[in-house]
């Protein structure tokens, strides 16, 4: 009897039911979005924001104030790889060594002094845990080479200089014994557009300075520093210790990387970090109050709409009250009806909901956005909810009036 | 003598159904609240993360291949779409003499968005760079004595506090603009000057400064300026797909409502037109009601989507959201449009349902 009551309303109500199904999915698969949305803007705005070039700079330890003018001192390029090992290494996003010299070039017959820099454009690590790309544009990606990488015996000049000595592409450079074709004109809209650029290992030869660089840009993802990252680690009981270390904060990684490359001192470029951390907590706050929005919107008008599909059926509670049915009996008859609708358009809402957010992750952030598994049950709890909460007053209404009214026809 | 008629029709219909009318009013409200939320936060949204985006710095930079006079800052400053002007003059001198360092000179506002330990120098007092101090012979209250070559007459300045920025100014001495130029003989003198131009007008005002001043290299400082760009196109974008999605999504559930709206007075569309009602006029008469909750539900909607993206944008930025007047006739369009254009494919129903079928009870 039970079961042939819940297949008639689900055969027989076919235009209810098409109404409920569909702001059900409608509704669900928007929370279920939105809430995806929540979870991954945390991680796709901080990718965004990396375009802002390296956050920590990776620089020799200075020993006394002549130091700085001296002998330069250098860090080794066998130490870079090893930054990709650290306790955060999957946060390291982009790492390049950058070596700067002066160098006299012979341009045209005149003899020039410039400021040379090597760099790496696109070197492969063999890591333990397979490879990684780095570069000189994992690190700073608004680099502009108005012509082609250099390679062996090959440069780059930079814009400024060029202009100043009417350089272009396919010109010859020597410095020394070693002559170097320009492949290319690099803008960088700073002071790099000053410079002879090159391959690290051949600026490296030409300077006599094999396996040595100056400073090492590196590009992490890390968590905003908050009033406990601001601490000084030196003042820090073990257990904060502890737990500053193994957050992700700049000041962090930074401690971690100057532990693994030798005789460094390692900092945050913290005009890039705070900036960061600031506009990424603003995202994230203003996106989830978003969701919450729409999620409290969106529940309303699908309960109203359940409402309306339910009012009309006041009738039918009116004549099973009056041939003898309990109020728990009808209210669990119609509920289960409901459940089955809401449970089958709440997983469609789920499934609406993977294809909405991958289309918004591959429009909006070139890559889609990760689809959960905790989805599923929040599609259903939410559909659930505000199914429950769409019927639950006609429901109670219905129950709390007389057969003979109901039946008579007045609401 | 007809739309007496209509209107006692109407005006029946709305209140002696007053449960269903605010379900349906809840529903195209909470419809137009969302898209005016949207819509406010959407533009607000750029504005305001432009103004955060003012932390990476100045995004484009004025040089010469000679000094720049310092009139050019207070001419630079009034011109639209430049936020801020940061003059920076660069220069060598000679610690105690017997170390030479980079000197750069900027006004002392200039030195807040620095990181500092320490204090902001005034007269005679220096910044020194953070790696100077690392190096470790040097100490905040520390008296230090610059001159322009090692070996001639120095001055001495108290080192006020120690600064951070990047790389190689790290290992430099910062004093007030002033004291640079006068130090070092450029009375009036610049090296750079450092803009902040809204990036919502970036590419137009580097455009025009650079037409006017043919002299000046004028040039995008491409690490800010590129990102930035990027970054709030893409926030943009977010938002309006983001307000699309919500609009089908709302829509889907108010044409639900409608279509339960009609179907549920199938019997009194029955009588109707067995009382020799026209198909049209029923089917006005549904859409004129659609028209009504559509006005007061627009009103509803606009003024909690006001609320809503005024909170958000409170919380998330700390800044009102600016009002948009475009908000004002659009939400009241698209609550109308909403609940007229899913009243229609119901109300089309009319004209076909027979009469006696639907007072048999029937469909």
């Amino acid at each position: 009897m039970f079961f042939r009551v819940i297949k008639n309303f689900l055969s027989n109500e076919k235009k209810a039911i098409s109404t409920i199904a569909g702001s059900t999915i409608a509704g669900t698969a928007l929370i279920a979005t939105m809430l995806s949305l929540s979870f991954e803007i945390e991680g796709k705005v901080q990718r965004e924001l990396r375009a802002f070039g390296a956050n920590i700079i990776v620089e020799p330890q200075v020993a006394g104030i002549m130091s700085l003018a001296g002998q330069p001192r250098y860090l080794n390029e066998s130490d870079i790889p090893k930054i990709k090992t650290i306790f955060w290494r999957h946060n390291i996003v982009g790492v390049a060594p950058f070596l700067e010299a002066p160098i006299e070039i012979n341009l045209k017959g005149k003899k020039v002094k410039v400021n040379g820099l090597g760099t790496w454009f696109e070197k492969r690590l063999s890591l333990p845990e397979g490879s990684f790309t780095a570069g000189v544009f994992t690190v700073a990606p608004w680099w502009y080479i108005d012509g082609r990488i250099p390679g062996r015996k090959e440069c780059l000049v930079g814009a400024t200089l060029a202009r100043r000595y009417g350089i272009s592409t396919g010109d010859t450079l020597s410095s020394g014994k070693e002559v170097f074709t320009v492949t290319g004109i690099l803008t960088t809209g700073s002071r790099e557009e000053e410079l002879i650029v090159m391959e690290l290992g051949e600026f490296q030869r030409i300077k006599g300075i094999p396996g040595k660089v100056s400073s090492i840009w590196v590009s992490a993802l890390t968590t905003p520093m908050d009033e406990f990252a601001y601490k000084d680690p030196a003042t820090m009981t073990p257990a904060e210790y502890e737990k500053w270390y193994c957050t992700g904060y700049v000041t962090s990684i930074a401690k971690q990387i100057e532990e693994v490359v030798r005789d460094s001192s390692a900092r945050p470029v913290w005009r890039i970090a705070e900036a960061e951390g600031k506009i990424l907590n603003r995202m994230k706050l203003a996106i989830y109050l978003l969701s919450s929005v729409t999620l409290i919107a969106s529940g309303m008008g699908v309960s109203s709409t359940l409402m309306t599909a339910f009012l009309k059926r006041s009738r039918e509670i009116g004549l099973m009250k009056a041939i003898g049915g309990g109020s728990l009996k009808i209210s669990l008859l119609f509920l289960s009806g409901m459940g089955v609708v809401t449970l089958v358009s709440s997983i469609g809402g789920f499934i609406l909901s993977i294809f909405l957010s991958d289309f918004i992750g591959t429009k909006v952030f070139g890559s889609g956005l990760e689809s959960r598994a905790l989805l599923l049950p929040l599609s259903l709890f939410s559909g659930f909810l505000m199914n429950l909460a769409g019927v639950f007053i006609p429901l109670r209404k219905a129950l709390s009036v007389k057969p003979a009214i109901v039946l008579k026809g007045a609401e | 003598m007809r739309y007496r008629w209509f209107l006692y029709f109407t005006k029946k219909a709305v209140l002696q159904r007053t449960q269903r009318t605010v379900l349906m009013i809840i529903a195209v409200s909470m419809a137009v609240g969302l898209l005016v939320s949207m819509m406010v936060l959407g533009t607000g949204m750029r504005k305001r993360l432009s103004e955060e985006l003012r932390a990476y710095g100045a995004n484009a930079i004025m040089t010469s291949s000679e000094y720049i006079d310092e009139g050019m800052i207070g001419v630079l400053k009034n011109k639209k779409g430049i936020e801020e002007v940061l003059p920076e003059l660069y220069g060598r001198v000679c610690l105690s003499g017997k170390l030479m360092l980079n000197a750069i000179g900027m006004p002392v506002e200039g030195m807040k968005d620095l990181r500092l330990t320490g204090r902001l120098p005034s007269k005679t007092e220096v910044l020194i760079g953070r790696r100077l101090k690392e190096a470790g012979d040097l100490k905040t209250e520390e008296e230090i004595g610059l001159s322009v070559e090692c070996g001639s007459s120095e001055k001495r300045f108290i080192i006020a506090g120690i600064f951070e920025r990047v790389g190689p100014e790290d290992s430099a001495i910062l004093m007030d603009i002033r004291e640079l130029q006068e130090f070092l003989g450029f009375r009036g003198k610049v090296s750079v000057v450092m803009l902040r131009v809204n990036p919502e007008r970036f590419e137009l005002t580097l455009e025009e400064l650079s037409k006017e001043f043919p002299e000046f290299d004028i040039k995008p400082i491409r690490q800010v300026a590129l990102s930035e760009e990027g970054l709030l196109r893409k926030i943009e974008t977010l938002m309006l797909i983001v307000t699309i999605i919500v609009v089908m999504a709302s829509a889907i559930t108010v044409a639900g409502i409608m279509a339960a709206n009609v179907f549920e007075r199938l019997t009194d569309i029955g009588i109707m037109k067995t009382l020799g009602a026209r198909a049209l006029q029923i089917q006005l008469f549904f859409i004129v009601e659609a028209f009504a909750v559509g006005l007061v539900a627009s009103a509803a909607g606009l003024f909690m989507g006001l609320l809503s993206a005024e909170a958000i944008s409170l919380s998330a930025f700390q800044r009102t959201a600016p009002f948009s007047f475009a908000s004002l006739p659009l939400a009241f369009i698209a609550g109308i449009l909403i609940s007229i254009l899913s009243a229609i494919p119901p109300v089309r129903k009319i004209s076909k349902c027979r009469p006696s079928i639907i007072l048999r009870g029937g469909l």
